[in-house]
């Protein structure tokens, strides 16, 4: 019942393939599955009923098929070789994929059509496939399609090798993508430094990764590594695809802070408290004390800036480091920012631009720039920017 | 986006074969657009490299094209919809490249118009979607297929509807067929288009003349009323994401897609189905709702037949009432009203918020997307003249209670009508999710919480420890820690008025009748005698002084040993005794078996005091001699107690705190000795609570209770009472919000500001939003 209950369908899960099967088209016999592994997971009934979605028309071959029937997924790619040497003057096959009906299954899709891609080749080459099954004895495309099935469910990845051909399979989790990096973010790693192995990435993300500590912005990581800014936000986005870091906002004593539900975990949870109090340490040797720190995220609202806060309960007192307390919080979700957008009333009246005003940054008061991102840009301190905003009437704060 | 519908197919498969009979959209778009599309993006610059289109020719990776299904003959969609008989009537999904096409193929007898019997044919009706449309997306779009398909089976049986359609699709079909084959005689260009799709592409014949665009869809779409139907149901998906049809105008069809139902209000928030039922599942009866249509539009869209409570809570409905205030208004259990909401809340005709009210706190939400070219600005403009969206959401910049709102925009604003048209305009802002209501959630801070993974069971064993540390050695406890949970006694101010005790009303004769003849007497005195001592002094101070020295006064029953304890609370018997000179004899009794120190039920004795103070409660406010009643009050309750044990011991608690409110409601200008009274009423409440195993005061550890000693509220009997039976309920768990609290407790807000106030020392608040409610915004 538990699995029924963690795995149900549309649970987002990936779930291990079950089965791997080669079919193709026999010119007499119809559809057929030459080498299944392991042995009649699909039957030759199920096969029967889904087989004119296994070996479809002309039209949809070469396309990815995925069909959820009777429990299970099939995952394929048929493709058809057009030869005068076979039979009906074309050989269909097509390598699928069984999981499980609830599984996700997008990130097997490129596999699939990899592996199919390369059965293609070696079939153009040597007739590998049409050889195993005209003589009925697939026995080495069995072996190939174990060692993809054990490979994939256990590592992820696989490396075939027939003959002189070799080809790599991996698995790549499909995630949307990221939104666009600003240069006032800030990237923070999701796991230790340690557990990244920095020879599978590009020499200009080697040279970026010493930088990223938490507390330092993309245009100052540029800045401190003399890369181009661009460059770092395309590895920074390229990062955070891959889950390694992920973006907080920038750590400023006048920035706002505000409380989400999410913080009475730390009353309860005794791993979050543990992992809270080590994190928000000033020193290892001396520990805060978990309702310091929980009394120092409750006082974060709308009204107090983090510079207030310190002020009222001294975190350097209770041994907390109040930069660490803030990006804790941000990343496990406790506390949000609360950021200020500066926003014209009336954008037509252009009179009201005042000739202290950045020209450009006028023009941005439109409610979608935060005041972070428009200090980063115009070089300024939020309180010289502030200063400015505060003259023209026409600009009003709105703080979400 | 994924949310729309990209397509709806009718294909039908019987005997005679399948056959794509209908589709909705039908046009497709020309072919040298597909063919490019096809070959993906075109890099003039880029050397076609001749062995990789040998070995790698490219592959169709994408079968949506400017947001229409391409790429798709309707003979390969019919033989791949029409499903083997042992797949029906379950769930069709096919996922082909980045279109998924679900559906739910049914099986139903029809009549053939030759003979009689009944053959079988299956129908499906297959809606295609973007591939990434989530998975609660399709399972919609797969019920709503299920529902269509019964409708038609249902038709079917009823009046051979289905049979009379599929007939005028065929005959328009062949018609079409036939005619145009016999213009590709004449035009052998055509033949190729002809062979790719004969029936959906759109001709426009030069040659027929009247060059009107000839398609069997369209067509079918004049002639029949199925297609019709299922043109309205594409539209309606596509729009709105309501269906509301009348299959052959007799079936009505109801449906919604949640996901898209409530971009009507809110573009881009996606709410799925599972997310209200989660946030349903949190609802309670304090939450209200917030409809986002106009209620009279809303009954008007109500069909005849929708039920009668649903109309009555939309006739009742304002967003001031909360849930239970409407249940009891329509007539209708709290289950039958939240029910009611869940659907209102899937068809995107509501949504759940607290009820408005001028305390309540409002900030601009994190997900409220507003600039200056936004659409709201002259939404709201057009609503509320005169106001601007951005000045109103920047004065929500900093959380602030709405009546202090209601001030500062009467001030700035100038023209916004008072609080009418502020609640106006913030019901308008939370339709739109533009603010977010923050509530104020408790924590009670005490000096070990990382300690106690789980507080139940913990704090248990704390109280029966505590307990012992009572009974047993009382000096050895430090005066700090007794100071706090020491309960006060009224009796102890009794005593302090000896001379009182002149005459007994009547009916308190007759009490003391009464009560002689019941047990629980003795049960009094016994407790009474744990209590006695430690009670004293905080009686004294009270009446004494009445100021904040109840440390001084403390040491002394401290230092008393168990001896001298006993001697004390003889005396106070003694004085007990004296005083009711009616049946000094029964109390003297009493006195005697203290000392005797019988053991007793202690439930029993929770009972007995809780009437006690509850009585006496009455009394003080009733009678202006209170010393009289401080006698009263010892005695009297026993004869109402007898009668009412059982239910008094279920709810004591919450008893006592409603006693509580009343006395803070009690106007201040009273005599000095009704004041006094009301003290001893309320420590008379404290020791109530306390008495028994479920007392409020054991909840706290020993650490908590020196925390809250150093606090000079804590001096407060009544407060702390308050304190104790709300941290016992665990609402300072920071799970609860204060208007929770009021709700469920019976307490007012500004009764809870000022202990929040007085125990700030102990209680960590923090602002944040209640998750119920917060479910339904579209961030995180």
């Amino acid at each position: 019942m538990d699995a029924n209950a963690k795995y149900y369908e549309g649970c987002g899960q990936e779930g291990p393939i079950r089965c791997i099967f080669l079919c193709e088209f026999h010119h007499t016999a119809g559809p057929k599955i030459t080498c299944q592994v392991p042995e009649n997971y699909i039957s030759k009934d199920i096969f029967d009923t889904v087989s004119h979605y296994i070996i479809p028309k002309v039209q949809l071959q070469r396309c990815t098929l995925t069909v959820t029937l009777l429990g299970s997924k099939i995952l394929g790619f048929p493709v058809r070789i057009d030869n005068k040497k076979y039979a009906r003057n074309a050989f269909y096959f097509n390598l699928c994929f069984v999981c499980d009906a609830w599984a996700r299954t997008v990130h097997l899709e490129p596999l699939v059509k990899k592996l199919t891609e390369y059965l293609l080749s070696m079939e153009l080459e040597t007739e590998w496939l049409s050889k195993q099954s005209m003589s009925g004895d697939a026995k080495d495309l069995g072996c190939l399609m174990k060692q993809v099935m054990q490979d994939i469910n256990c590592r992820r990845m696989c490396t075939l090798t027939v003959g002189t051909t070799t080809t790599h399979l991996t698995v790549v989790r499909v995630n949307s993508d990221p939104a666009p990096v600003k240069d006032h973010q800030v990237p923070v790693f999701l796991y230790s430094r340690q557990s990244f192995v920095a020879d599978q990435w590009d020499l200009t993300t080697n040279q970026i990764l010493p930088y990223i500590d938490g507390f330092n912005h993309v245009s100052k990581i540029a800045a401190l590594t003399d890369v181009e800014v661009s460059l770092v936000r395309a590895c920074v986005q390229n990062l955070v695809y891959y889950g390694v870091i992920t973006l907080v906002p920038i750590f400023q004593y006048c920035a706002v802070y505000s409380v989400t539900p999410k913080l009475r975990q730390l009353t309860r949870c005794a791993g979050l408290q543990r992992q809270c109090i080590e994190f928000c340490a000033r020193s290892p040797r001396q520990l805060p004390k978990v309702n310091d720190l929980f009394v120092m995220y409750a006082g974060m609202s709308h009204g107090s800036t983090v510079r207030d806060l310190c002020r009222r309960l001294r975190p350097q007192d209770h041994a907390i480091n109040e930069r660490k307390l803030v990006l804790f919080g941000v990343l496990e979700g406790l506390i949000r920012r609360v950021y200020k957008y500066p926003i014209t009333l009336n954008n037509v009246d252009t009179a009201s631009v005042r000739s202290d005003h950045n020209q450009n940054l006028v023009r941005t008061y439109n409610g979608l720039v935060c005041l972070d991102e428009l200090c980063c840009h115009g070089g300024l301190s939020v309180s010289q920017l502030e200063e400015q905003l505060e003259r023209d009437s026409n600009v009003v704060f709105i703080v979400k | 986006m994924e949310v729309n519908p990209l397509n709806i197919f009718f294909v039908k498969s019987d005997s005679k074969g399948d056959r794509l009979l209908f589709r909705y959209p039908y046009k497709l778009d020309n072919k040298d657009e597909n063919t490019q599309k096809k070959c993906g993006r075109h890099n003039p610059y880029a050397i076609n490299c001749t062995e990789d289109l040998l070995q790698n020719p490219q592959t169709q990776t994408s079968n949506v094209y400017k947001g229409q299904l391409s790429g798709f003959t309707d003979e390969m969609l019919s033989t791949l919809f029409a499903v083997k008989a042992e797949l029906c009537n379950r769930k069709f999904e096919l996922k082909v490249n980045d279109v998924r096409f679900v559906g739910h193929p049914t099986l139903l007898p029809y009549r053939t118009n030759k003979d009689d019997t009944a053959a079988m044919i299956l129908i499906n009706i297959v809606f295609a979607l973007q591939a990434s449309a989530s998975h609660s997306i399709v399972k919609c779009y797969y019920d709503l297929s299920k529902r269509l398909g019964k409708a038609l089976r249902h038709e079917e049986k009823r009046c051979s509807y289905l049979t009379e359609e599929m007939k005028i699709m065929l005959a328009t079909h062949d018609e079409v067929s036939a005619l145009e084959s016999e213009v590709n005689r004449e035009n052998d260009e055509e033949e190729e288009n002809l062979r790719h799709s004969v029936s959906s592409a759109t001709y426009s014949h030069e040659n027929c003349g009247d060059g009107t665009p000839k398609s069997a869809f369209h067509l079918i779409l004049q002639r029949s009323s199925l297609a019709r139907s299922m043109k309205a149901v594409f539209e309606g998906l596509s729009s709105t994401g309501i269906v509301q049809v009348r299959i052959n105008n007799w079936v009505l069809l109801s449906f919604c897609l949640p996901h898209k139902a409530h971009q009507i209000h809110n573009r881009g928030l996606i709410i799925e189905p599972e997310c209200i039922d989660k946030c349903l599942q949190k609802l309670r009866p304090y939450h209200g709702i917030l409809l986002m249509v106009d209620p009279n539009e809303l009954l008007a869209s109500i069909p005849l037949d929708g039920s009668p409570a649903l109309l009555r809570l939309i006739k009742l409905y304002s967003p001031l009432k909360s849930l239970q205030t409407l249940a009891i208004e329509a007539d209708l259990s709290f289950t039958q009203v939240s029910q009611l909401t869940g659907h209102l809340v899937y068809w995107a005709k509501a949504t759940v918020i607290y009820p408005l009210c001028e305390g309540n706190v409002y900030v601009v939400a994190p997900c409220g997307n507003v600039n200056i070219h936004s659409p709201l600005l002259d939404e709201f403009a057009k609503e509320f003249p005169g106001l601007c969206l951005v000045q109103m959401l920047s004065e929500f910049s900093l959380p602030a209670p709405l009546w202090f709102k209601a001030r500062g925009v009467g001030g700035a604003g100038g023209g916004c009508g008072g609080g009418a048209r502020l609640a106006r305009v913030v019901a308008w802002l939370l339709r739109r999710k533009l603010l977010l209501q923050l509530h104020t959630y408790v924590h009670f801070n005490s000096p070990n919480w990382n300690d106690d993974p789980d507080g139940q069971e913990y704090y248990c064993e704390k109280h029966d420890i505590y307990n012992q540390s009572c009974n047993i050695s009382f000096s050895s406890l430090n005066q700090m820690q007794l100071n706090v949970p020491e309960p006060v006694e009224p009796r102890e101010s009794a005593n302090t008025f000896p001379d009182s005790d002149e005459d007994y009303p009547t009916e308190n004769n007759l009490n003391q009748t009464d009560f002689s003849h019941t047990k629980p007497i003795v049960i009094e005195s016994e407790h009474s005698k744990h209590e006695k001592f430690h009670t004293n002094d905080s009686a004294n101070h009270s009446f004494d002084d009445g100021m904040d020295v109840v440390d001084g006064f403390v040491p002394k029953p401290n230092g008393l040993n168990g001896f001298g304890h006993n001697d004390q609370k003889k005396q106070l018997n003694s004085v007990d005794s004296g005083i009711s000179n009616n049946n000094s004899d029964k109390l003297h009794i009493n006195g005697s078996m203290d000392v005797d120190d019988h053991k007793e039920d202690k439930k029993v004795t929770i009972t007995t005091r809780l009437s006690d103070a509850s009585l006496k409660e009455k009394d003080a406010s009733n009678n202006v001699d209170c010393d009289e009643n401080m006698m009263d009050c010892d005695v009297s309750p026993r004869q109402k107690n007898t009668l009412t044990n059982g239910t008094d011991k279920k709810n004591g608690v919450s008893l006592n705190l409603k006693l509580q409110n009343e006395m803070s409601f009690q106007p201040p200008t009273v005599c000095g000795g009704v004041g006094e009274c009301e003290a001893g009423a309320g420590s008379g409440a404290v020791r109530a609570g306390c008495a028994g195993d479920e007392s409020p005061l054991h909840a706290f550890t020993p650490a908590e209770r020196a925390a809250l000693a150093a606090l000079p509220a804590a001096s407060n009997p009544d407060d702390l009472l308050l304190l104790a039976t709300l941290h016992k309920k665990g609402y300072f768990r920071g799970e609860t919000h204060l208007e929770e609290i009021m709700f469920m407790e019976n307490v007012t807000r500004s009764q809870l500001m000022q202990l929040l106030d007085k125990f700030k020392g102990v209680l960590i608040t923090f602002e944040t939003e209640d998750p119920a409610v917060a479910m339904l915004y579209p961030y995180q």
